[in-house]
């Protein structure tokens, strides 16, 4: 019995050696984040974060805007909605080639999509919210938005496979680990991409809180796929007693969150306002770690409700996407350049410049770790 | 609507519209508006607290972020319909921005 269990443990312990030389193996290779995006004039550009420098740059097709991307699940393919927001570009980023194109508008109705992209987890399907509109010689008529779903195979001719109508004002998108596919409008919403199948997940516009007045916020860049969250900052007042009386009330921040390999939906404030937030995200690693950013770039304890820190930004940025270890934070989005700070101090490591500046705008980036 | 009286049928329809909803709440601050569409959000003059920290800072940096959404279609010119080619060969808002011009209905293409 004892030599049966010493030779046991030996092969468990070795088994564990085994494991962990592997895990080791795994997380000692060496990988450098690159970021995505594509920026004024008409360019995708691409940078290496450990270089600080663009290492791939293509012109598109169309011309520029919004210019939301997602990227195909191997991150070869980069998904761009441009030509003023109607059509949907994918393109190999390594060689520049064009192997997807989605026109939207046609046939007397132009469709345009506002940062209203995602795609699927297998890379196979494509979803966009179209909104429509009739171009008649004497009127414009609105027709009712719809989900469009694209087969990603389709080539440079692509259409939609699937098409639902859904409600009215619709923003950034995202798809969980089960495919539900989410968007951040008045209200945040959940589609079912196969039968079309609408639900509120979390109220917005509709929310009731006694004293609070409804969150009101921004959703414009798609900044959590690589982290697996969809989140959206709102600010929200708060008042003292029934007089609703503004000189006593508060200004609070708060978020609507999908937790996008759970489906956890959360709604929460994490502190009282000190600077506008476009966008912003949790620290993968460490979700009670929230950090914003516009002219300032600001770190909350969530559960405590705590300002922790909040610096000067060298101007506005748009965008915040965390590295996918959580240690880098990324800037992006208005002028044509990356800021990259370190979320623990909130120092800034350097700045990536694009090719003649050109600005990002309102366009979306995306980040993910490739290995050297 | 007492003072006033519609003079065409656009104007009519705003007076039963008023006549039939009244004065519903329809325009909520912000709530991602977007798209040419009425936006109270305070502009580029002051931020929500009547100062100009709110603002994003320098100005040049929002400033195609506001003419592609057609954000502030009443002071950028709007690009995602209107006015496509506004900033052509001016990728820079911080550097380019002496050479944007004003727009005007007739350049309309």
């Amino acid at each position: 019995m004892k030599a049966t269990a010493t030779i046991k443990a030996l092969a468990i312990s070795s088994l564990a050696l085994l494991t962990a030389a592997c895990s080791n193996d795994e997380s000692a290779q060496t990988t450098s984040d690159i970021l995505v995006g594509v920026h004024r004039d008409n360019h995708l550009w691409v940078a290496d974060v450990d270089q600080r420098k663009v290492i791939q740059h293509c012109d598109l097709p169309g011309r520029f805007g919004l210019g939301t991307v997602v990227l195909s699940p191997d991150n070869s393919i980069v998904y761009v909605l441009g030509d003023g927001s109607e059509t949907v570009y994918g393109m190999k980023w390594e060689t520049c080639e064009l192997v997807f194109q989605a026109n939207q508008s046609g046939d007397g109705i132009r469709a345009k999509s506002f940062a209203s992209m995602a795609i699927s987890r297998d890379g196979r399907e494509l979803y966009t919210i179209q909104n429509r509109t009739r171009l008649l010689s004497d009127e414009f008529q609105i027709l009712p938005p719809v989900l469009a779903v694209y087969d990603t195979a389709s080539g440079t001719t692509a259409k939609p496979i699937r098409t639902f109508q859904v409600p009215r004002v619709n923003l950034t998108m995202a798809v969980d680990k089960n495919g539900m596919v989410y968007s951040h409008g008045p209200d945040l919403r959940s589609f079912d991409p196969n039968t079309g199948e609408v639900k509120t997940v979390l109220e917005g516009r509709a929310k009731q809180v006694p004293l609070e007045t409804p969150p009101d916020g921004i959703s414009a860049w798609n900044n959590g796929n690589h982290t697996g969250e969809f989140i959206k900052a709102y600010t929200t007042v708060k008042f003292a007693d029934e007089s609703y009386d503004m000189n006593t009330a508060e200004l609070w921040w708060g978020y609507q969150r999908i937790d996008l390999e759970t489906g956890e939906a959360t709604d929460k404030l994490f502190g009282q306002y000190q600077a506008p937030i476009f966008s912003g995200a949790t620290r993968p690693g460490d979700t009670n770690l929230y950090y914003g950013i516009l002219n300032q770039l600001m770190k909350y304890d969530v559960e405590n409700k705590e300002l922790l820190k909040i610096v000067d930004l060298d101007h506005a940025y748009y965008q915040l996407s965390f590295s996918p270890k959580g240690d880098r934070i990324y800037l992006g989005g208005t002028l044509g350049d990356i800021a990259i700070y370190d979320p623990d101090t909130l120092e800034k490591l350097g700045n990536i410049e694009l090719p003649d500046n050109g600005d990002m705008a309102m366009s979306s980036f995306q980040v993910f770790a490739k290995v050297k | 609507m007492k003072h006033m009286k519609p003079l065409n049928k656009k104007a009519g329809l705003v007076e039963q519209h008023l006549e039939e909803k009244g004065n519903a709440n329809e325009v909520v601050p912000m709530q991602t508006v977007v798209g040419c569409t009425s936006t109270v959000d305070p502009g580029w003059e002051v931020d929500a607290f009547g100062g100009v920290a709110g603002l994003c800072q320098p100005m040049e940096a929002d400033l195609y972020g506001c003419s592609d959404p057609c954000w502030w279609p009443a002071q950028v010119p709007d690009t995602m319909t209107t006015y496509p080619n506004w900033a052509d060969g001016k990728p820079s808002g911080a550097n380019d921005w002496r050479e944007l011009e004003t727009v005007f209905p007739k350049d309309k293409k």
